[in-house]
């Protein structure tokens, strides 16, 4: 187990190396360094400054020395300047951005597994019957149709057509006027306690999975839940900070509607058709012919038994939406009027501004390879048929 | 059992969602708000005996496509000089500045009426202006000889800052002796000193013309050095320097910065005392400006004639402008149309599409001007055959500009012939005339073929008009130039489709009218940064590309025509002439414009110049495009007759009324 | 431990190529002397094919898939039959420098002040406009060609705002998004192939280098990268194709054949082989890539649709030099403001929009239904 992990460490530590090196000098080959694009425009700025400019960003050495230069400085933590932005540190940007895109995809993601598990699981049990056809045609045409679109016929159906959730943005000027906090101190504020309410109700549940008795297991366990809900409400009602928050939090919460409710129609049914899949086979594996064969009611033997082995393969999958969430990002960031990290790819590389694209993209990378290094543990130690084969 | 769990389950995702509702209906505590959205009905029109406004305005509402970068108001200047950053910031103030609608050049912290002439000082040259007594920072504190002093001292401090900071505030620079191969010496201005508390002397090393004095170093920014001194004196480089935040900087104008939430919103509160507000302002179709101020003594600039443009009061009448960042355009136009903004700021203007859309919304009213600027084809005049002054004009002489315009663009372009668009009144020459101009499309095949043959020009298989299919039959082949080298196959860079549509096109069309000639142009769609990569490349690299199709964007001062097209000033050697254009007429022309001295001795200069450049074409200018914008009439604006629109002017916000 | 090659696998499941190993023993023995081994499976190819495509064939919603994929075939041949026969004139009707010389008129009265704006249009804006003479005075009816217009029976789906044809642009989409879905499928497929057989064969270094490139591959968001290379490079239909096709090949299909190959390595006969003395590239390309082949075609499915919808964001965004495909249509419509007025201008917002969706969703349909022919844990009961 520990040679299994060094290993994939130095692996992963070599192709990170391999991919922030591409990285760097794919963006060093964009056409049209930063400073002609930006002074390009200006006749009146004298090529001298030009040349200034270029010094000052560093963009007058050669090649291999300015490449050297930034592996030195990454290693040391130093991600260096936005040239678009200069003086502003890199780490000052993805902080800013990082929190609303963070906030904007937990909660699409979270809604769309729950919607595509919860659909997947009727589906994989109306098998052959009618309502499948029509239900797995339809989420695949929203799993297939042309985003960029569909969000801008969402917000102009929704926002200016029916005018039931705002035109965008994440909060509203008017109510935000002399806020006593900075909108990302709320979001931050939002996610943690989200975090910790979830991991708190998870905990319970496994706790209360070890009582034998159903009636104190159930109770244990809705008791948990209930007490960890009414405490982070509590937080946002009696907290002294909570309280005073609460208005600017809802007002974000008010404003993700749309945006959530746009992934999860154009996303739930990839997960939907992955739990189908996964029921499908399971539900041919021997203790849900057993389960049937005492008589166990259906719905008992969908939830309980069926649902609960097919939910393996779908959480693990759940990692890989942080590429999906960062493509939709792109667009939904701007189709939202919600700037975040998409958006900062996106006018990273158009732009030329290189620190703040490579500053992205190796953080993008970073997460790619400890997530899936992650969801293979974490799939080792809940399947216990891999364990066994693993090491064996 | 199980029943009664799963509504009991129920109750309490809908409690949540009850709680969660409630919180959003909630309005926000908000301690330290003192400002109503209720407008207060303010007098409109401009009459002579008008109150001065009060503060408690309305809120002004703009949206904004991209998010202002800083509150720093010398990095907006410098690296993070980006048009919305500049939308937002109200800037600091200047000696002289630029006059609404008509873009006169009036006194803003100088006295005099007409900028003061530069003299000969020594071996140097300087110009001694004289402050006005009654401009006052939004602190309420005078504008002082000091804070100039000040101000140029800063840039010295940090070696002649950046960005746009070189072209306003030039710094005159001696050549190093330790580096022999480089010459850092450059004209500029030598110092800046404050002969008492209301004069100031600025000394040049060299003899400026115009474009240096007064349209740069005179509506350059002053700073104010009360608020500024300390943080430069904390800041030993630049960086540091443009890393404090510096909401609610004292400025000149009638906004100070108030609030920024990155990627939200952006807030400015109007001046309560502002020191211009109940000033009366009556600007002439010439572009003279008569001007009251609010302690009552009038100053008249230039000679009024013609009709009254725009007569106002200026304010504030907004107690504030609330800049909202709409990420996309249709949402922001989606919130013009419900009500959620007054005005969309975009240096592009509404998309054409959505004029129709706008036009039929009663609410909504819609403006057109012109834009300062133009798209053109230019010639890499360094290679055969390009260097052929007829066969730059056979090329020319094809392309229909009204058709092209009209029918193809549907009426999204409009023609244009000069450097200088029209709307730039006193500086276009209305003279300067297309090749071919109003001949049909035979005509314009026949005289092309005769401008490439009177340069010895030979053909294989000639081109030839066919009368049946009213259309060129049989297109020519294997066209000579007059040495007896080949016309090689050209390459017709231009943005692609997906940049902008309307270039795209229009190279298409000029390869297939090319073609017909026998001039093998093949138009290369490609990426905006490439072409400017290319064209703008130094040294042997300047002679890759063959023609290709830009656009720019213009200041009043018509500088460009010189500085586009001089020898000096090729692109090669890192200038903007990418043509490689070398005429040493031109040339003379360009310094004695160097030096003129009066706007009629520049403009009459500017008109030769033009003259040439149309004749021998580097640049073929093709076509300008008109800024549409729209403003709901919730509030309204004492013009809206102005080159490149009301965003040129920010939206107006110190003289904007709600109506 | 595990690799993500085995949750695959068991994701997966049993797959055709097992089958067809074990069909391929009896069949093997009957025709050994007879035949050559391409040519006894050239007989199995044959007749798993017959097989699937009863088994395809029974499956309504693959059956659903294949008719729009048919539907838009016809529709990209179309122009070709148009031109050739001369029914579209292509001075007209090329989806880029055709022009509707005589489109409709609309007429208005001019006015100072719109109170109807069907009918008026307002001064000012006629004095802009060079289409309109210059002498009109309010009060009187100046006529403004449509451009966009309105479908007629000349152009059956309208013009665009450039005047020009949206059918004959529809059709030409059809074929780029064929072209582009095609190329990117057979790249990638080709790539996971090998990539899949080589690091299951040789596993080691080999394989750790494939399969963390392709869990990085995996998770970088494609659309990013692709940003950054049609930044650098200037994209045609063809490179964009070729770079999805190794992005997608290099990435998750590898992973899904390389799985699949695993189970076809542990068959007696590759051990046959080697005992035979059959070098390593014989028994990788005459056994393991053959048996890895049919569930690469299910993968093919899956790169066209994701070719398709990269093509028309990256167009949407406007990062591609295309001439025509779908994506462009609606970036035009949208750079020129025509997309979000409601649905007055529906044959704008529509059509590529729609086509889009239904073609990425139609071989999506028949990639899954494709999956359950290959799959049979996933078949009817």
């Amino acid at each position: 187990m520990t040679r299994y992990v060094a290993r994939r460490l130095v692996q992963m530590a070599f192709l990170f190396l391999v991919f922030l090196t591409a990285t760097w000098f794919l963006l060093y080959a964009l056409p049209g360094d930063i400073v002609a694009q930006k002074y390009a425009t200006n006749p009146n700025i004298p090529p001298e400054a030009r040349r200034l400019a270029m010094e000052r960003l560093g963009l007058d050495k050669p090649m291999l020395v300015q490449f050297r230069d930034y592996m030195v400085n990454f290693f040391t933590l130093d991600f260096g300047y936005s040239f678009n932005q200069y003086p502003r540190p890199v780490v000052d940007i993805i902080k800013e951005r990082l929190p609303r895109t963070i906030v904007l995809f937990l909660t699409a993601v979270i809604t769309y597994y729950w919607a595509g598990f919860a659909a997947g699981k009727y589906l994989a049990w109306r098998r052959g019957k009618r309502g499948e056809m029509a239900i797995t045609v339809g989420g695949v045409a929203l799993y297939t149709v042309f985003y960029p679109w569909f969000a801008l016929i969402m917000l102009w159906l929704f926002a200016s057509q029916l005018k039931l959730l705002p035109l965008g943005k994440f909060l509203d000027p008017d109510k935000w006027r002399n806020a006593p906090y900075p909108a990302n101190d709320v979001f931050l504020r939002m996610f943690w306690l989200t975090l910790i309410t979830s991991v708190v109700v998870f905990g319970i549940h496994l706790l209360a999975r070890r009582i034998k008795d159903r009636t104190p297991r159930r109770l244990v366990a809705w008791a948990g839940t209930v007490a960890a809900v009414v405490a982070f409400l509590g937080y946002w009602w009696v907290g002294r900070e909570g309280a005073v928050m609460r208005p600017y939090a809802a007002d974000i919460a008010y404003h993700l509607i749309l945006p959530v409710l746009t992934l999860t129609l154009v996303n739930f049914a990839g997960i939907m058709l992955l739990t189908r899949t996964s029921m499908l086979e399971t539900m041919r594996e021997d203790f849900i012919l057993t389960a049937r064969a005492k008589g166990l009611p259906e719905h008992m033997v969908r939830d309980r038994h069926a649902a609960r082995t097919a939910l393996l393969p779908v959480t693990t999958s759940l990692v890989l939406a942080v590429a999906t969430v960062i493509d939709g990002g792109i667009i939904t960031e701007t189709v939202f009027s919600w700037p975040g990290m998409g958006e900062v790819l996106v006018s990273s590389v158009t732009l030329g501004d290189i620190p703040l694209a490579i500053a992205s993209f190796s953080f993008i990378g970073v997460m790619a390879l400890v997530g899936h290094f992650l969801v293979d543990l974490l799939y080792g130690i809940l399947d216990p048929r891999i364990r066994v084969t693993a090491h064996g | 059992m199980r029943h009664r769990l799963a509504r009991w389950r129920w109750l309490a995702i809908l409690a949540v969602f009850a709680m969660v509702a409630a919180a959003c209906q909630t309005e926000p505590t908000e301690p330290g708000d003192t400002t109503t959205t209720t407008e207060a009905p303010t007098g409109t029109e401009p009459t002579e005996t008008t109150a001065p406004p009060t503060a408690e305005g309305f809120t002004y509402r703009l949206a904004i496509f991209s998010d202002p970068t800083t509150t720093h108001p010398w990095a907006a200047l410098d690296t993070e000089n980006d048009v919305w950053t500049n939308y937002v910031n109200p800037g600091s103030g200047s000696l002289y500045g630029y006059q609404p609608p008509t873009y006169t050049l009036v006194p803003a912290m100088a006295a005099d009426d007409e900028p003061p002439e530069v003299v000969a000082d020594g071996d140097n040259w300087s110009v001694t202006v004289t402050l006005r007594d009654d401009v006052r920072w939004s602190d309420g504190t005078p504008v002082t000889a000091n804070d100039v002093v000040f101000t140029f001292e800063t840039i010295q401090k940090y070696d002649g800052l950046g960005g746009n900071f070189p072209s306003l505030w030039p710094l005159a620079r001696e050549d190093d002796p330790a580096t022999a191969d480089v010459d850092e010496s450059s004209d500029g201005v030598l110092s800046v000193e404050a002969v008492d508390d209301m004069t100031v002397k600025i000394t040049f090393n060299f003899e400026p013309g115009l474009a240096i004095w007064p349209f740069s170093v005179g509506v350059a920014p002053v700073f104010q050095e009360a608020y500024w001194r300390p943080l430069v004196d904390a800041s030993d480089s630049a960086e540091t320097f443009y890393g404090n935040e510096t909401l609610g900087y004292p400025n000149t104008g009638a906004f100070v910065t108030a609030e920024r939430e990155p990627g939200a919103f952006w807030r400015n509160e109007a001046v309560a005392d502002y020191w211009d507000r109940g000033a009366q302002y009556t600007v002439y179709e010439n572009g003279a400006v008569e001007y009251t101020s609010a302690s009552g003594t009038s100053e008249t600039y230039g000679e009024p004639s013609g009709e009254v443009i725009a007569q106002w009061t200026e304010g504030p009448y907004a107690s504030e402008a609330l800049y909202t960042l709409y990420t996309d355009q249709n949402s922001a136009v989606l919130a013009l149309t419900d009500g959620e903004v007054d005005f969309l700021l975009n240096p592009l203007g509404l998309q054409r599409g959505l004029q129709q859309l706008v036009l039929s919304d009663p609410d909504l009213n819609v403006i057109v001007n012109e834009q300062n600027g133009f798209r053109y084809l230019a010639f890499n005049m360094r290679k055969f055959p390009m260097n052929v002054k007829e066969f730059r004009q056979a090329i020319a002489c094809r392309i229909d500009k009204e058709f092209m315009a009209d029918t193809v663009l549907g009426g999204a372009a409009i023609a244009a012939n000069s450097l200088v668009p029209p709307g730039n009144s006193f500086w276009h020459n209305p003279d300067v005339e297309a090749i071919c101009s109003g001949l049909s499309e035979q005509e314009r095949f026949e005289r092309a073929v005769e401008l490439l043959k009177q340069a010895g020009f030979t053909w294989t298989t000639e081109p030839a008009w066919d009368p049946d299919n009213l259309d060129v039959l049989p297109q020519g082949e294997g066209l000579t130039g007059p040495d007896g080298e080949e016309v090689p196959e050209l390459t017709l860079l231009a943005p692609g489709p997906g940049y902008d549509p309307l270039r795209a096109t229009y190279s298409l069309f000029i390869e297939e009218w090319a073609n017909d000639l026998g001039i093998p142009v093949r138009a290369e769609p490609t990426g905006f940064s490439v072409i400017v990569d290319e064209v703008f490349a130094t040294g042997d690299a300047a002679l890759e590309w063959d023609m290709y199709i830009l656009g720019w964007g213009l200041t009043p001062f018509p500088d460009h025509v010189f500085d586009f097209f001089t020898t000096d000033a090729d692109s090669a050697e890192g200038g903007f002439n990418t043509p490689g254009y070398s005429n040493p007429e031109f040339d003379a022309l360009a310094a004695q414009f160097k030096q003129a001295k009066t706007l009629e001795e520049a403009r009459d200069l500017i008109f030769q110049g033009e003259a040439i450049i149309a004749e021998d074409l580097p640049y073929v200018v093709l076509f300008t495009t008109p800024i549409i914008e729209a403003y709901r009439n919730t509030v309204s604006y004492p013009f809206t007759t102005t080159l490149d629109g009301l965003q040129a002017w920010s939206g107006v916000p110190s003289a904007v009324t709600s109506s | 431990m595990t690799d993500t090659s085995e949750r695959t696998d068991q994701l997966e499941g049993q797959t055709l190529a097992e089958i067809g190993a074990d069909e391929s023993i009896e069949l093997a023995e009957q025709a050994q002397r007879r035949q050559s081994l391409w040519a006894i499976r050239w007989i199995l190819f044959r007749r798993s094919l017959r097989h699937n495509w009863a088994l395809f064939w029974e499956n309504r919603i693959g059956r659903f898939g294949l008719g729009i994929i048919a539907f838009f075939a016809v529709l990209a041949v179309m122009p070709t039959i148009f031109f050739a026969t001369g029914y579209w004139n292509p001075a007209i009707y090329d989806p880029v420098t055709g022009l509707e010389p005589n489109p409709p008129v609309q007429r208005f009265t001019v006015v100072n002040e719109i109170t109807d704006p069907a009918t008026q249009i307002d001064f000012t804006r006629v004095l802009l406009d060079n289409r309109i003479p210059n002498d009109v005075l309010p009060g009187d009816v100046v006529e403004i060609p449509l451009q966009p217009a309105p479908p007629d029976s000349r152009h059956w789906l309208g013009t665009d705002p450039l005047g020009r044809d949206v059918m004959s642009q529809l059709m030409h989409g059809a074929r780029a998004a064929f072209f582009l879905g095609m190329l990117a499928a057979v790249v990638t497929v080709v790539i996971a192939t090998i990539v899949g057989s080589v690091s299951a064969y040789f596993g080691g270094a080999i394989d750790a280098f494939f399969m963390r490139l392709a869990d990085l591959l995996i998770m970088i968001p494609a659309l990013a990268v692709l940003i950054v290379i049609g930044a650098i490079f200037e994209f045609q239909l063809w490179h964009l194709a070729v770079v999805i096709g190794i992005l997608s090949g290099f990435g998750g299909t590898a992973i899904v054949l390389k799985s699949q190959a695993l189970a076809v390595k542990v068959k007696p006969y590759i051990d046959a082989a080697r005992v035979a003395g059959g070098s390593n590239t014989h028994i990788i390309v005459s056994h393991v890539i053959p048996n890895v082949m049919p569930l690469s075609f299910l993968y093919m499915m899956f790169t066209v649709t994701g070719a398709i919808q990269s093509e028309a964001t990256l167009s949407f965004l406007g990062l591609l030099n295309v001439r025509t495909s779908w994506g462009l249509m609606l970036q035009l419509a949208n750079n020129q403001g025509y997309l979000l007025q409601g649905l007055q201008y529906w044959w704008l917002l529509f059509p590529a929009g729609v086509a889009v969706t239904l073609l990425a969703m139609a071989f999506f349909l028949v990639g899954r239904a494709m999956d359950e022919v290959v799959n049979p844990r996933l078949r009817k009961r």
